[in-house]
């Protein structure tokens, strides 16, 4: 069922796209919007509600319509699509120097379960978390929560330093791969 | 941004004009490859003669043939890479670039392999008089370069750098292989003379791509 819509989506998306690159202002219109929508929920899946949802996902329109050209309407609409969300997405969080906010927020703030943003980055990092193995798991969260050097986490595990570094590559390209789902799971 | 996303939308769809695709690059790359050989072959010749007799040596040396024909190939698939990543895709930079950069080093391993068996017997025939050969590599070289970063960055080359870095390299290795035929034919000179001073063209490249090409 869900393959089914995936393709109907993918085969009506790239029929659009074809017409825009046309010239076809009204199917562009149609794409452009249907794609905020998904771009809006692919984000939102992954980095929960953020403030800037809203500005990534007009940021995303606008590196679609900037890329449009480069599109092969005989080659697959999502790939292209994701890749350019993905990068605009990085490219966004580095300038707004995300990381560091939220890492300056969870040192300084408990987290308040009665904001509806902290509970959804709570949840996505609980989800990214669980779909890992136990031995990787421990190794990130170790290191990447709990703030552990590898080789107080290697202590900590009572194994060597290079098997937690193993273990926590392996789990950051566990990861790596999870976030890399294109499509929201229904 | 602080628009409406639905007013957005509506701006970028009025007065939408065709737009030229470039999603096959299959034009450009042969494009960029005329340009490119074009340029090198008439600089090279214009500076001074083709190595007498070099034309026959191929047809009559297989080893000699076959290290012309793999770094006729190693830029063929530099160049198809590097055009094909101005296009956004879900294909990893190792995936993309491998099978180029590992024939560009097996290209590189016939003139390794050459210091104890060369091709052609080494001989200082085809001195370069007009430049040293190493610059005359790196000179001729540029225009190439800079014409694939116009092309590449016609495009929405996402790894910019990486994009410059293959560009640089496929147009830093095309006078390269051209000196082939045109410079003495000594391993050791091929290497210091033309192979390295034609990858430096992809440090060159690699720099210009970060600044000049990257989307990001």
């Amino acid at each position: 069922m869900l393959s089914d819509k995936y393709a109907v989506d993918e085969q009506r998306w790239r029929h659009l796209m074809s017409c825009a690159q046309q010239g076809d202002g009204r199917s562009y219109e149609s794409l452009l919007t249907e794609l905020g929508g998904v771009i809006e929920a692919y984000l939102r899946l992954r980095f929960g509600s953020i403030d800037i949802l809203e500005d990534c996902v007009q940021e995303c329109l606008l590196a679609i319509h900037n890329a449009r050209h480069t599109y092969n309407p005989e080659r697959a609409f999502r790939p292209w699509m994701f890749t350019l969300v993905r990068h605009r997405m990085i490219d966004l969080l580095r300038k707004r120097n995300c990381h560091i906010k939220t890492i300056e927020a969870t040192e300084d703030k408990e987290i308040d379960l009665t904001n509806p943003d902290h509970i959804h980055r709570l949840i996505d990092g609980v989800r990214v978390l669980e779909a890992l193995q136990p031995d990787y798991r421990e190794a990130v969260a170790l290191t990447k929560y709990a703030g552990m050097t590898t080789l107080e986490a290697a202590n900590w595990l009572g194994i060597s330093e290079s098997a937690i570094k193993a273990r926590l590559r392996r789990g950051l390209v566990a990861i790596h791969r999870q976030l890399e789902i294109e499509e929201p799971v229904a | 941004m602080t628009k409406n996303r639905n007013e957005l939308i509506a701006e970028l769809s009025r007065d939408l004009m065709p737009s030229r695709r470039t999603g096959m690059t299959i034009d450009i790359i042969i494009y960029w490859l005329v340009f490119n050989f074009t340029v090198a072959m008439l600089l090279i010749w214009y500076a001074g003669p083709f190595r007498e007799g070099s034309i026959q040596q191929a047809r009559a040396n297989p080893q000699f043939l076959l290290e012309s024909i793999v770094g006729l190939s190693a830029i063929i698939l530099l160049a198809i890479s590097a055009v094909r990543s101005g296009i956004p895709s879900n294909v990893t930079s190792l995936k993309r670039y491998t099978p180029a950069l590992l024939l560009l080093l097996t290209w590189l391993g016939f003139y390794i392999f050459g210091l104890w068996s060369p091709a052609l017997e080494p001989s200082m025939l085809g001195k370069r008089e007009l430049l040293p050969c190493y610059l005359e590599t790196v000179i001729y070289g540029l225009p190439s370069l800079l014409m694939g970063l116009y092309l590449i960055g016609r495009l929405w080359p996402l790894h910019g750098s990486w994009s410059g870095l293959i560009i640089g390299l496929a147009a830093g290795a095309t006078p390269a292989l051209i000196m082939q035929f045109a410079c003495m034919y000594i391993p050791a000179h091929i290497i210091t003379h033309h192979l390295i001073p034609g990858l430096l063209l992809g440090v060159i490249g690699f720099f210009a791509g970060k600044y000049y090409l990257s989307k990001s």
